[in-house]
C-alpha cells in the first residue's frame, strides 16, 4: 500500500469522526484533501469514500447525523443535508 | 509504506499527536495536542482548549508516533507531564548523538534561498531524529524542522524528504 492510500485511509476515518463530532467543515478539509491525493497520486478513492462523501458540498456523509438513507425501486437514495442526491443501483 | 519517522514527512499528519519545541514567536513553544488541519506554511493544533495556528517554518515540532492506529487514540498529547522527564532524556541523548542542533543552524543556512516546497535533504538522516524510548510501550518520538513541510499538504507525499534534485 503506498503512503497516498495510507494517507486517504487516514483521512477517511478523520472525516467520519469528524462528522461524528459535528465538525462538518473540518470533515470538508479531509475530503478535499483525500481527493486531491488521490488524483494527483492516480490511485482514486476507495468506493466506501466514494459513497459517503457529497460531491456538491464535500462533506463526509453520516447516516443519522447529515445524511438521509432511503431504498427505493432498484436503486439507494442518499440525500446530504445540503439537498444533493445520489443514487446507486443494488441488486435485489 | 507504513507511518514510520523516515517517512513521516510524506505521510498525513492531520490526526498526529504533535509538541511544538521551538517556534519563532516564543508564544507557541510548548503547544501539545493533535494537528488537526495542515495548510501549505502552517499547522492547525488542537490542544484541547482551543486550535492553535503555528508556522510550519522555524518552528521544531515533537511527532509521538504510536504503533497502533494513532486516530483511534483519543485524547491530545499522551499525558505530557508524564512524559517530560523521558522526552528530556531522550533529547539528551540525541544532542549526545546526532547534534540537532548544528543540524537545524545548517538547515537555516539553507532556508532563505529555498522555495517552498522544494527541499534539501542533508545527507545523514536530514533533520529527522527518532528517539525510540525504551521504557515506554510503542510510542516513537519524531523530532521534525518545521521547515522541512514546507510544501501543500497533498504535494508532500510527492516531493518532501527524499528528492535527488538539488
Ligand atoms: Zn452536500
Amino acid at each position: 500500500m503506498s503512503i497516498a492510500e495510507e494517507r486517504i485511509d487516514r483521512l477517511h476515518t478523520l472525516a467520519k469522526q469528524a462528522v461524528a463530532a459535528r465538525e462538518f467543515d473540518r470533515s470538508r478539509e479531509y475530503v478535499r484533501l483525500a481527493r486531491r491525493i488521490a488524483e494527483r497520486n492516480r490511485c482514486g478513492l476507495p468506493r466506501e469514500f466514494k459513497r459517503f462523501s457529497c460531491p456538491r458540498c464535500d462533506v463526509y456523509l453520516r447516516p443519522g447525523v447529515n445524511a438521509r438513507v432511503r431504498t427505493q425501486d432498484g436503486h439507494v437514495v442518499v440525500t446530504c443535508d445540503c439537498g444533493e442526491l445520489k443514487r446507486y443501483p443494488y441488486q435485489s | 509504506m507504513a507511518l514510520t519517522p523516515e517517512t513521516l514527512t510524506r505521510h498525513e499528519l492531520n490526526g498526529l499527536s504533535v509538541r511544538v519545541v521551538d517556534a519563532g514567536n516564543p508564544d507557541l513553544v510548548g503547544i501539545a495536542g493533535r494537528v488537526v488541519i495542515e495548510t501549505m506554511q502552517t499547522l492547525h493544533i488542537d490542544d484541547g482548549d482551543r486550535v492553535r495556528q503555528v508556522p510550519k517554518r522555524g518552528a521544531t515540532l515533537e511527532f509521538a508516533l504510536t504503533a497502533g492506529e494513532p486516530e483511534f487514540t483519543d485524547g491530545g498529547y499522551p499525558s505530557p507531564s508524564m512524559n517530560r522527564s523521558r522526552t528530556d532524556e531522550a533529547a539528551g541523548r540525541r544532542k549526545a548523538s546526532g547534534s540537532t542542533f548544528k543540524r537545524e543552524s545548517e538547515t537555516a543556512g539553507v532556508l532563505p534561498g529555498q522555495s517552498g516546497s522544494t527541499r534539501k535533504g542533508s545527507p545523514d538522516g536530514d533533520g529527522r531524529t527518532p528517539s525510540r524510548t525504551g521504557d515506554c510501550e510503542d510510542v516513537v518520538y519524531v523530532t521534525v524542522d518545521g521547515a522541512q513541510l514546507l510544501s501543500r499538504p497533498a504535494h508532500r507525499t510527492e516531493n518532501a524528504g527524499d528528492s535527488k534534485w538539488r
